[in-house]
C-alpha cells in the first residue's frame, strides 16, 4: 500500500510531544497600580470635553459616525451632518466606546452592527463618547469584559518614535483623540 | 588577526552609527526601567509569573495549538500549518493569489516572522509588490537595507540619512524635521492602505482558548493593514500561543513596558476573525500561518527556554555587544542576545554557533527578560556545542594551558616563566589581551617558596 506523504500539520504535530490539555489555574496577577483614567488618557495626549463640545469641535469638518454614536447625539438634539462620501476622507471620526480602562488611560472600541473599525483609525481626528460609569479599574476588568466581536483598545494617539527616538503624533492612525462625557 | 565576525563589523561601523544605536538603547533601558518599576507592584513577581506561564505553554503546545485551531476556526479564520519558511512562503503566495490572481499590492505590518522566512523577496519574485507600511520598515525597505533592532528598525540611522533616503525616492521636498518626514511617509502610504486588498502581519499573542490573535503597535499601520483589506494573512510561530485571555494583562503590561517604556501600546488590537455579515468593514479573509521552522526542534532540546520570547527587545536594548556592534552585526533577523541563542538554535550550530560568542557573560539580559530566560547559560552550552563542532575553534593559547594546567611539572614551570610575560614578544594572542588592558604586575614572592620556608 502506497503510504500518503504527511502533510505539514501532521508533521508538526507528530513533532510535538503529547500533553494534557490540563493546565495551571488560571493567573491571579493583579500587580498592576491603579490610576485615575483622566489622569493617564490625557497624559498619553488624550484630550477631554463634554457631550455639549461636540458642535465646535466638528464645525465645518466632514464627519464619519457610527450609526449608534449618530442615535446619542440626535437624541441630545445634537444636529448633525451626514456621513460624508468616503471614510477616508472624513476629518473626524465619532465612535461610542464600550469601555474605560483607568489602568491604562485606555478606550475600547468594539466591531458591530452600525460600527466602522476605520472610524477610530482613518480619519485624523478621533471623537469617542462615553458615560463614567462605563470606566473599569483594571486591564484584567477589561479583558474579562471583551465580547466575541473583533475590538481595539486605544491609548492614546497614534505615534512613532523610529526617527531619532523623537516621537511623532498621528503618523497613520489618529493624532487627536477627544473624550467627550455624555 | 583574525577576528570573530560580530567584533569584526563592530570595528568598522562609523562612529556615527555607533552613537545612534548606543543613545537609542540607553534611552529605551532608561524607559523600561522607570515604568514597570514606578507602575508594577512588584516586577520580578511578574516576571515570575510571565515564565512559569509561557513553560506552562511549552510544555503544552501540542493541545493548545489544536484548541486554538478549533476555537480560531469556528471564528470563521482558515488555520494553514507550515512546517518551515518554504511551505510558508507557497502557502502565503497561493492565499494571495486567490485574492489577486494577476499579483497586486500587498500592504505589510511589521513582522519578524516573515524576515525570517524572506517573505518579501519571495513575493516580489512571484508577482506582487509587498510595501513595508511601519515607519522604520518603510525606511529599510526604501533603502533596501535589512532592521537592526526587532523592535525599532532603524535605530542605526539618524535623520539626515532618512532625509536624504525620502529625498531620493521623492516623498516631498527634503526635510530633516521629524514630523514632516513621518507625514511624508504618511501620505505616501494612505493610498496604499486604501487601495491593498492584502494585509499581511506577525501575530504577538494567539489565544488558545478563543480564538482570538492579538496585535499591539503604536502607529496604525497594522490595524491599517489588518482592517481596510479584503484578506488579513497573519503569520506567527507557533510558540506565540497563550492559554487563556486572563493571561493577557500580564503578558501586554510586560512587553509595552519592556519594548517602549509604555503602559500599553497605542493600539491593542483583538481580532476574532473576519467581517461577520452585520458588520460595516473589516478583512472577507483572515488567515492565520502556524509556523515551525525549526521551533519543534528547538523545544525537544536544550535550549528550549528561548521559545518563552515575547520580542521585547529589552536584551538588545540593555546588552554591551549589540549597543557596539548594533544589530546587523549578527547577520541575522534575530540579533543581540536572543539571536545569539534563537539563531543557531533554529539554523544550526554549523552556520550560526560563532555568534555564541559575542557576549561577555555579564548577564544584564537575562535580568531585563520579561520571562527571565536564562540566556546566559544557554550561550555556555552552545559554546560548548559549537567548540565540540569545530566551529568555534580553540584559541592556541588555552590548548597551551590546558596542556600547562593537567601536568604538575608543566604548571610549575609556567608559574616560574610567568613573571616574564610582558617581555614576551607580542602575537595575536597577547594582543587580543593588551588591546584594552594591562598586564598586571607581579608582586611578591612565590607562594609555594615562602609557604615551604616558613
Amino acid at each position: 500500500m502506497v503510504e500518503l506523504p504527511m502533510t505539514d500539520r501532521e508533521k508538526i504535530l507528530a513533532a510535538l510531544p503529547d500533553a494534557t490539555a490540563e493546565g495551571l489555574p488560571p493567573t491571579e496577577w493583579t500587580g498592576a497600580r491603579s490610576h485615575v483614567f483622566a489622569d493617564v488618557f490625557l497624559a498619553l495626549g488624550g484630550k477631554i470635553g463634554t457631550v455639549s463640545d461636540f458642535s465646535d469641535l466638528v464645525a465645518g469638518r466632514s464627519v464619519w459616525l457610527d450609526d449608534d454614536a449618530r442615535q446619542e447625539l440626535q437624541s441630545r438634539g445634537i444636529e448633525l451632518p451626514s456621513n460624508c462620501d468616503s471614510i477616508w476622507d472624513a476629518a473626524v471620526g465619532v465612535t461610542l466606546a464600550q469601555l474605560l480602562v483607568a489602568e491604562t488611560g485606555t478606550i475600547a472600541v468594539a466591531a458591530g452592527p452600525g460600527h466602522w473599525r476605520l472610524a477610530s483609525l482613518v480619519p485624523p481626528v478621533h471623537v469617542v463618547l462615553a458615560r463614567r460609569d462605563q470606566e473599569v479599574p483594571s486591564l484584567s476588568d477589561a479583558i474579562a469584559a471583551l465580547t466575541d466581536r473583533t475590538s481595539v483598545f486605544i491609548s492614546g494617539t497614534s505615534r512613532t518614535a523610529d526617527i531619532e527616538g523623537v516621537m511623532v503624533r498621528g503618523v497613520h492612525g489618529p493624532g487627536e483623540v477627544w473624550l467627550l462625557w455624555l | 588577526m583574525k577576528r570573530p565576525k560580530v567584533e569584526a563589523f563592530a570595528r568598522n561601523l562609523s562612529p556615527e552609527t555607533t552613537a545612534s544605536v548606543r543613545s537609542a538603547s540607553v534611552q529605551k533601558t532608561k524607559a523600561r526601567k522607570e515604568i514597570l518599576w514606578d507602575d508594577l507592584k512588584d516586577v520580578e513577581a511578574a516576571r515570575t509569573e510571565a515564565a512559569r506561564i509561557k513553560d506552562d505553554v511549552l510544555d503544552r503546545l501540542k493541545p493548545l495549538l489544536l484548541q486554538f485551531e478549533t476555537a480560531a476556526t469556528a471564528l470563521g479564520v482558515q488555520v494553514h500549518w507550515c512546517v518551515d519558511g518554504e511551505s510558508a512562503r507557497a502557502k502565503i503566495l497561493e492565499i494571495c493569489r486567490q485574492t489577486e490572481p494577476q499579483g497586486g499590492v500587498v500592504v505589510k505590518a511589521k513582522s519578524m516572522a516573515t524576515e525570517e522566512i524572506h517573505l518579501n523577496d519571495y513575493l516580489e519574485e512571484h508577482g506582487f509588490t509587498p510595501v513595508e507600511t511601519d515607519l522604520g520598515e518603510f525606511v529599510v525597505q526604501v533603502d533596501h537595507d535589512t532592521p537592526s533592532h526587532i523592535v525599532t528598525p532603524i535605530i542605526h540611522k539618524n535623520r539626515r540619512q532618512i532625509a536624504a533616503s525620502f529625498a531620493r525616492e521623492d516623498l516631498g521636498p527634503y526635510s530633516e524635521v521629524p514630523e514632516e518626514l513621518a507625514m511624508q511617509a504618511r501620505l505616501h502610504l494612505r493610498q496604499k492602505f486604501e487601495s491593498a486588498k492584502i494585509g499581511i502581519s506577525g501575530v504577538n499573542f494567539a489565544i488558545a482558548e478563543t480564538g482570538r490573535i492579538v496585535l499591539v503597535e503604536n502607529e496604525g499601520n497594522n490595524r491599517l493593514s489588518t482592517t481596510a483589506v479584503e484578506t488579513h494573512i497573519a503569520v506567527m510561530g507557533i510558540e506565540k500561543l497563550l492559554a487563556r485571555e486572563s493571561d493577557l494583562p500580564l503578558f501586554l503590561r510586560l512587553l509595552a513596558g519592556s519594548a517602549t517604556g509604555q503602559r500599553l501600546t497605542s493600539y491593542t488590537h483583538f481580532i476574532a476573525g473576519p467581517r461577520r455579515s452585520d458588520e460595516e468593514d473589516g478583512p472577507r479573509e483572515v488567515h492565520v500561518i502556524l509556523l515551525d521552522n525549526g521551533r519543534t526542534r528547538v523545544l525537544a532540546g536544550k535550549y528550549r527556554e528561548i521559545l518563552r520570547c515575547i520580542r521585547c527587545g529589552a536584551c538588545l536594548n540593555v546588552c554591551p555587544v549589540y549597543r557596539q556592534a548594533s544589530g546587523h552585526a549578527y547577520g541575522h533577523v534575530y540579533s543581540g542576545p536572543l539571536g545569539a541563542v534563537l539563531a543557531p538554535a533554529l539554523e544550526g550550530i554549523e552556520k550560526l554557533g560563532e555568534l555564541a560568542k559575542a557576549s561577555s557573560l555579564c548577564g544584564a539580559c537575562e535580568e531585563v527578560c520579561p520571562v527571565k530566560i536564562p540566556i546566559p547559560r544557554m550561550l555556555l552550552e552552545l559554546r560548548d556545542e559549537a567548540t565540540q563542532a569545530g566551529v568555534i575553534k580553540e584559541v592556541i593559547p588555552w590548548k597551551a594551558f590546558a596542556a600547562g594546567a593537567t601536568q604538575p611539572a608543566g604548571w610549575r614551570m609556567g608559574l616560574k616563566l610567568l613573571p616574564m610575560a610582558k617581555f614576551a614578544p607580542g602575537g595575536p594572542a597577547k594582543q587580543g589581551w593588551t588591546e584594552s588592558r594591562e598586564l598586571p604586575e607581579i608582586e611578591g614572592r612565590n607562594f609555594r617558596k615562602w609557604w615551604n620556608s616558613r
